[in-house]
């Protein structure tokens, strides 16, 4: 009777243990549990057989693979062709009709975004998500803003006109419709709370680099692929070719620049391709090229901030 | 001039942006990014035909929802949960259809140079064909668990996509991987 009692205890075990075995394997069990089904597989010979027919097949299936016969996306674009995949249904990609019912459009937006901020403030609230009020800027559009441009030593006002460009007209058209919509973004900055005074000094030891005490120029990257910057240069500035290029704050320039002819040397308009951007501190150097050499006009911190997102 | 280098750096949520603003040549770092381990679960759903199609279709209704992440949580689990409810519809769709993996000609297996001995080599290549063969009889879900589990899925994950509890997902892999040692007992060594 013992003997029986005995038998049919270690089956319960066994059978405990047994359902635990994949758990094991895949190391799904708690550190002691685990200790525990291991020094019972020391034992049992029949659980240690059935754990190694476990680790078989688990080792079995990973083998089957067949990495050589992965389809390229140019084969994934040849069938989305065949079945005539639909493009992404999303505000952004409707083409636009007409620019009178954008403009209408945003100004009904713009409009409720002001209501929608004065009923705030009014009753204390803030803002839940600066997304929920702002929309995203549709292919063709352009918004223009004024932005923070406090004492830049160099360069002393900004206006930004940020557009999406298709990728082959990289250059706006020579007069688009802006509006000026710096409450909106001042809204967004404060939505972001970003802090202007926050930003590291240029790199030390290099004597083209000025220190900036003053709070930096602040860009905003509004979902535009391009942004068109207008600068206006400093009083003695010559007609000339100028190189506007975007650095790290480590100094290391990154692959974005742009040239432009500015014709009287008081103002420059050029378009950067921020695509490969993101959201961050940057350095803007602004450069005139004399022949051979390059002339140091400006070089002051600028920060991208994706309006829809909430990162600083 | 106007220099542009794309920034192959960006996370799965800014392309993700990038695409729903309207430039869909993006969607190609996601496809880049994640078409082995969809192909590797589609391959070990069906076989090597249908896994072109499933690896296709799962991708087709990535890019149809894109509009619909609202990143709440990572884009990887968003698109988990799409490719494994599509492998699921596909294969419940052609469940009357046997699914049978493409073997590759024994020829060609013998003649790639290789440091093993040929006769092992193409052992070893049958062995991995029966496996599959194996895996494809088994009822859609089990099949899947052992699919994700070899994916790196945590127990936790894969009850999460197949909306099952933890225990069950033990309870099956354990159950599923008995069964295929059975079926495989005479093949193995």
């Amino acid at each position: 009777m013992k003997d029986l009692l005995s038998k049919f205890v270690h089956f319960c075990l066994r059978s405990q243990y047994r359902s635990k075995l994949s758990r094991l394997l895949d190391r799904e069990l708690p550190p002691p549990e685990a200790a525990e089904l291991r020094s019972h597989l020391t034992e049992c010979a029949r659980c240690q057989h059935e754990y190694e027919q476990l680790r078989f097949v688990k080792r079995a299936i990973l083998k089957v693979k067949n990495p050589d016969a992965i389809p390229s996306y140019a084969e994934f674009q040849t069938r989305a062709r065949a079945f005539e995949l639909l493009p992404l249904e999303t505000y952004s990609t409707r083409r636009i009709r007409s620019t009178a019912a954008l403009q209408l459009k945003f100004a009904a937006y713009t409009l409720a975004v002001a209501a929608l901020s004065l009923s705030c403030f009014l009753l204390g609230a803030s803002y839940a998500s600066v997304a929920d009020l702002i929309p995203p800027v549709p292919l063709g559009e352009q918004i223009s803003m004024r932005l923070y441009v406090l004492n830049a030593p160099a360069i002393s006002a900004v206006k930004i006109n940020a557009r999406n460009h298709e990728p082959s007209s990289p250059h706006p058209p020579p007069h688009t419709h802006t509006r000026d919509t710096a409450q909106l973004w001042e809204q967004i900055a404060q939505n972001q709370q970003i802090n202007l005074q926050d930003l590291p000094e240029p790199k030390r030891g290099d004597p083209e680099r000025q220190r900036y005490d003053e709070p930096p120029l602040f860009i905003v990257m509004s979902k535009a692929h391009y942004t068109g910057i207008r600068l206006e240069l400093p009083e003695d500035c010559e007609k000339g070719q100028y190189l506007l290029s975007l650095e790290k704050m480590d100094g290391k320039p990154l692959p974005i620049t742009a040239e432009e002819e500015s014709h009287d040397g008081a103002e420059l308009s050029v378009s950067l391709d921020l695509r490969g951007l993101t959201a961050g501190k940057y350095f803007l150097l602004v450069e005139r090229k004399n022949e051979e050499q390059r002339e140091y006009i400006g070089h002051f911190p600028v920060r991208m901030v994706d309006p829809t997102s909430n990162a600083k | 001039m106007i220099t542009v280098e794309p920034n192959y750096e960006a996370s799965d949520e800014i392309i993700v942006k990038r695409i729903v603003d309207g430039d869909t040549e993006q969607f190609r770092f996601l496809y880049e990014r994640y078409a082995r381990k969809v192909w590797s679960f589609a391959f070990r759903m069906t076989g090597n035909v249908e896994a072109e199609d499933l690896t296709s279709e799962i991708f087709f209704q990535v890019y149809r929802k894109l509009g619909t992440f609202r990143g709440e949580a990572r884009f990887s689990t968003w698109l988990h949960t799409v490719m494994v409810h599509t492998t699921m519809n596909f294969v419940s769709r052609h469940r009357n259809r046997s699914f049978r993996g493409k073997q590759e000609p024994l020829l060609h297996v013998i003649t790639k140079p290789s440091h093993e001995d040929p006769e092992a080599a193409v052992l070893k290549k049958e062995l991995q064909a029966h496996v599959h063969r194996a895996m494809l009889t088994l009822d859609p879900k089990p099949r899947a668990m052992m699919a994700l589990n070899a994916e790196g899925f945590s127990y936790a994950e894969i009850a999460n996509l197949l909306r099952c509890r933890e225990g069950t997902v033990a309870s099956t892999l354990n159950r599923a991987r008995g069964t295929l040692a059975r079926k495989l007992k005479r093949l193995k060594g």
